[in-house]
């Protein structure tokens, strides 16, 4: 088995852009999960994308967590990979991802030539 | 290579860049021009250099790492900073939008005569049916071309027939006669901060990585920044040269958007004037879209939606539905009737002070090896940018007290 | 709340009335003197054919705004005693400008280049207004 390439979770993964399976951006990495901090393998369970996952990114998350949902969790098991972007192996719309886009759209859609 | 070719090349160089002279420019080189008459081109020259050298290190970032810059703020600065930097952007972004509006209706009115609150909204009708139909290669012709209108300035300046000696000496600072010393310093930070404008590279960049340039487009990303901006740079001498030759003689402090206009009508009659209010309109208007547009992408950047000119509306709506409502906050704002001249001066002092927020990540992102790869900055390149952020620094710092000292320059 | 104490701080030079110094009453012939200035230019380009009747209309209108924020600062200030004379002649001057930029726009070209020699005239005095 190969050896896992470390990854620096703050610089390598937090606040990166999501990528679905399509190629779409589907969110921003806003804060991650963690299990067993206290044991010898702490890991990543899942990602969390948008509204109440700003809580804990300061005071100007706190704020901005007001105005939004709760957050989407990603489990890990849906990363494909992480470059320059966090790839998942999904399209959005199966993850609960990008409703924004879908809910707006509704909208533009209405609008002369919108679709 | 043929000539057909170089002219296409050519062309879409000039048009790639719409926003080369935008309401900022046009008011504070115009009255830099009739208060110090030669004595600030310098400025101008620094300012040009200034955004040469950030446009070219954002179209980078963008090629290389194929991500556009302000999608690279949050990364690297983190939420916090990322957000505050959104704030900042968004705010000024906005004024900025506004005062272009404002200039787009001010110009249709001395061209047509109509009702100023008809013409805001025909403006802003104007502005979106365009953005919303026309494929963005059009956009930037049309604006961009008929923007070229103003090269009739050029033609004025030359036919006032100016000292050049004091031209050229105008070109190096030195010692200034005229107003005082603190207005002379607020025009520097007006100068620069209006050739600098944010909003500009953020586009730029955004661009680009919808064009999907490749680090095999380093040199045309070079050739553009330094032909398109430099462009600019021309346009503004032009807009200094003719005020100073046409209003400081005669004691004339240019208030409103049409005054310039004069010049044309001077040197070649009814055509000049027309000229140069059609291209004004277009400068201007092209400005607003960009600014527009800049504030959708930077929203849409910073949440991570889906965004770009191309994306269909339905599918990018979050970011289709930010540019329609910025647009409309514009027209708002413009609606309540604030001058517009006045709303350009405020826009430009506090993006100055935000230069520092908005320049500082690109100066970072493009020394990170991880996005760039071997593309980082070059010794040059760092030279140049480190020597603005400090420049960039100063007059962030000094904006708001001259600006409050001298009353927005009137001394 | 810091942007709004600025444009307001900013923007109340020149509020109407009060007491008007030397240097204050100075500007006040400055600006004028500007407007004036402006308004012979253009009442110059019109004349000669060099605008078309809309800019010339729609930009004399503007300057005509400006005039008469200045006649409007002017109207109800007081000023120390020696600088009287100056207040009354400069506001007469405000009115005048005022009047024949609202005239420039819609008058023939004869009409027009009196017109433009009239606030050339104007801007001299306010200039020597300004300069005592």
């Amino acid at each position: 088995m190969t050896r896992p390439t470390p990854v620096d979770l703050a610089l390598g993964v937090l606040d990166h852009q999501l990528v679905d399976a399509d190629g779409e951006n589907c969110g921003k990495v806003d804060e991650l999960e963690l299990t067993g901090l206290d044991s010898a393998s702490p890991e990543v369970v899942a990602i969390l994308v948008g509204g109440t996952a700003w809580r804990t990114r300061g005071l100007l998350g706190r704020i901005a967590s007001r105005f939004s949902g709760n957050a989407v969790h990603v489990p890990w098991s849906e990363v494909k990979s992480v470059s320059a972007v966090v790839e998942l192996k999904r399209p959005a719309a199966e993850l609960r991802l990008a409703r924004g886009d879908d809910r707006w759209g509704k909208w533009t859609a209405k609008l002369p030539g919108g679709g | 290579m043929s000539l057909k070719s170089i002219l296409a090349v050519a062309l879409g160089i000039l048009s790639a860049i719409g926003g080369f002279v935008d309401i900022g420019d046009i008011v504070f080189n115009v009255q830099a021009g009739a208060t110090f008459g030669f004595q600030l081109l310098w400025a101008v020259v620094i300012g040009v250099i200034g955004i040469v050298v950030y446009s070219e290190m954002c179209g980078r970032v963008a090629a290389v790492a194929k991500r556009p810059v302000f999608d690279l703020v949050r990364e690297r600065a983190g939420f916090g900073a990322g957000l505050t930097t959104l704030f900042a952007s968004e705010v000024v972004n906005l004024m900025t939008c506004a005062a272009e509006v404002g200039g787009v209706a001010i110009c249709l009115k001395l061209l047509a005569g109509l009702p100023y609150r008809l013409l805001i909204v025909v403006a802003v009708v104007a502005l979106i049916v365009c953005a919303w139909r026309l494929p963005f290669e059009w956009i930037e012709r049309v604006f961009g071309y008929l923007g070229l209108c103003l090269l009739v300035f050029a033609v004025a300046a030359i036919k006032l027939h100016p000292d050049w000696g004091e031209v050229g000496r105008g070109l190096v600072p030195g010692s200034h006669s005229g107003a005082s010393t603190l207005v002379y310093l607020y025009f520097v930070v007006g100068l620069l901060g209006a050739a600098m404008t944010p909003y500009e590279v953020y586009f730029y960049s955004s661009g680009v990585v919808e064009d999907r340039w490749g680090p095999k487009d380093l040199r045309l990303n070079r050739v553009t920044a330094v032909i398109g901006y430099g462009l600019g740079g021309f346009l503004s001498f032009a807009l200094m040269i003719t005020a100073a030759m046409l209003f400081l003689p005669r004691g004339i402090d240019p208030e409103l958007l049409g005054s310039p206009a004069l010049a044309g009508g001077d040197t070649l009659g009814q055509i000049g004037l027309l000229l140069a209010l059609v291209g004004i309109l277009f400068a201007v208007g092209g400005a607003a879209i960009e600014t527009c547009f800049s504030g959708a992408y930077n929203l849409a950047q910073f949440f991570g939606w889906r965004w770009g000119k191309f994306e269909r509306p339905v599918r990018a709506s979050r970011f289709t539905l930010s540019w329609l409502v910025i647009f409309a906050l514009a027209m708002l704002v413009v609606m309540t009737g604030y001058d517009p001249v006045k709303l350009t001066e405020y826009a430009v002092i506090f993006s100055v002070v935000a230069l520092p927020l908005t320049y500082l990540p690109i100066l970072i992102v493009a020394n990170d090896r991880t996005y760039m790869g071997s593309y980082t900055n070059g010794r040059v390149a760092n030279a140049f940018g480190i020597a603005y952020l400090v420049i960039i620094l100063a007059i962030s710092v000094a904006a708001i007290p001259l600006m409050i000292v001298t009353n927005a320059g009137q001394g | 709340m810091l942007a709004f104490a600025i444009l307001g701080a900013v923007s109340c030079v020149g509020c109407g009335g009060g007491t008007l110094d030397a240097e204050a009453l100075s500007k006040q012939a400055e600006a004028l003197q500007s407007v004036a200035a402006e308004g012979a230019l253009l009442g110059q380009a019109a004349a000669s054919g060099e605008t078309t009747q809309t800019f010339a209309r729609e930009h004399s209108a503007a300057l005509s705004e400006l005039a008469a924020k200045t006649q409007e600062s002017l109207r109800g200030a007081t000023t120390q005693p020696s600088l009287q004379p100056s207040l009354r002649r400069l506001t007469t001057l405000a009115a005048d400008t005022t009047a024949a930029l609202e005239q420039l726009g819609d008058a023939t070209q004869v009409e027009q280049r009196e017109l433009a020699a009239m606030l050339r005239a104007a801007a001299d005095q306010a200039e020597r207004i300004a300069g005592s």
